[in-house]
């Protein structure tokens, strides 16, 4: 099960969405990078599905990170995201997606850097 | 040597206190033995990594704590966990929010410094978490608490 945290911010014409979109690509960038460096490695897969977005549709402009889902470095996905982000009853928690969120400040919208790619490269 | 508390005791200690929860009922982990616990649910505590820290005033303290209320089918071996203990103690902690006392001191575990708890309040409503590897229902919540130690 993919785990997912959206951002979602109404917007009432396109003309302001695409001045939004480029602060919102930033923010989302920044809270990918946070994932990137708090997310569990022990195989690098989790770290390897993580995905940003931000799409606009219907009124509303979205950012989205995700983990969990089949990408081009981890085909298979990772199912277990949801599970390592929440905890079980038999594992405790390893939050790497809401500390992500959590530590958004106003800055972010101003960030620069990609993410990194796969397996900490760069 | 008074030790100092952490967020994650602060949490707790607010949960017996204000949610009325015993404090056999709270902890940091879910308890092995699930007969002790069958009866009345469980409830765990975890601080999230983040959080805000005040430049200004350090002393405060604003972390976003994981509440996970638990609850195992009513006999051993059972298949059907108890959806609705999990839902009552989720919304006991809900409710405490509500009626709570700004500002007022939880006693800490014997041994440790005092703490005051400025504010508690959900940042998500309770969520039903299915597919447990266990089989326990569970209701989570992420919960802001504001405190200082006194």
């Amino acid at each position: 099960m993919s785990a997912r945290i959206r951002i979602t911010r109404l917007i009432a014409t396109r003309d302001l969405a695409d001045e939004l979109q480029p602060a919102m690509r930033r923010l989302a960038n920044a809270m990918h990078g946070r994932a990137q460096l708090t997310v569990p490695k022990d195989t690098w897969t989790l770290h390897d599905t993580l995905e940003s977005d931000v799409s606009v549709r219907h009124g509303l402009i979205v950012a989205t990170l995700a983990a969990g889902g089949p990408t081009g470095a981890a085909p298979d996905g990772a199912p277990y995201a949801l599970h390592v982000e929440g905890g079980t009853s038999r594992m405790r928690a390893q939050p790497y997606l809401r500390p992500a969120l959590l530590q958004t400040t106003s800055a972010d919208l101003k960030h620069r850097g990609e993410p990194r790619r796969p397996r900490g490269g760069r | 040597m008074t030790l100092l508390a952490n967020s994650e005791l602060v949490a707790a200690a607010w949960l017996v206190q204000r949610a009325g929860f015993t404090s056999g009922q709270v902890a940091s982990t879910l308890p092995p033995d699930v007969d002790a616990w069958r009866a009345a649910g469980f409830v765990t505590v975890a601080a999230l990594p983040g959080g805000l820290a005040e430049v200004d005033t350090p002393q405060w303290r604003r972390p976003v704590v994981q509440v996970d209320c638990w609850a195992a089918p009513v006999s051993s071996g059972g298949q059907r966990p108890q959806w609705n203990l999990a839902a009552q103690l989720a919304e006991r902690v809900r409710a405490a929010t509500e009626a709570q006392a700004y500002g007022s001191a939880v006693t800490m575990p014997t041994g440790y410094g005092g703490a005051r708890v400025q504010a508690v309040y959900l940042t998500v409503e309770p969520r039903r978490v299915v597919d447990d590897v266990a089989g326990f229902a569970r209701f989570t919540i992420d919960l802001a608490v504001d405190w200082v130690k006194v």
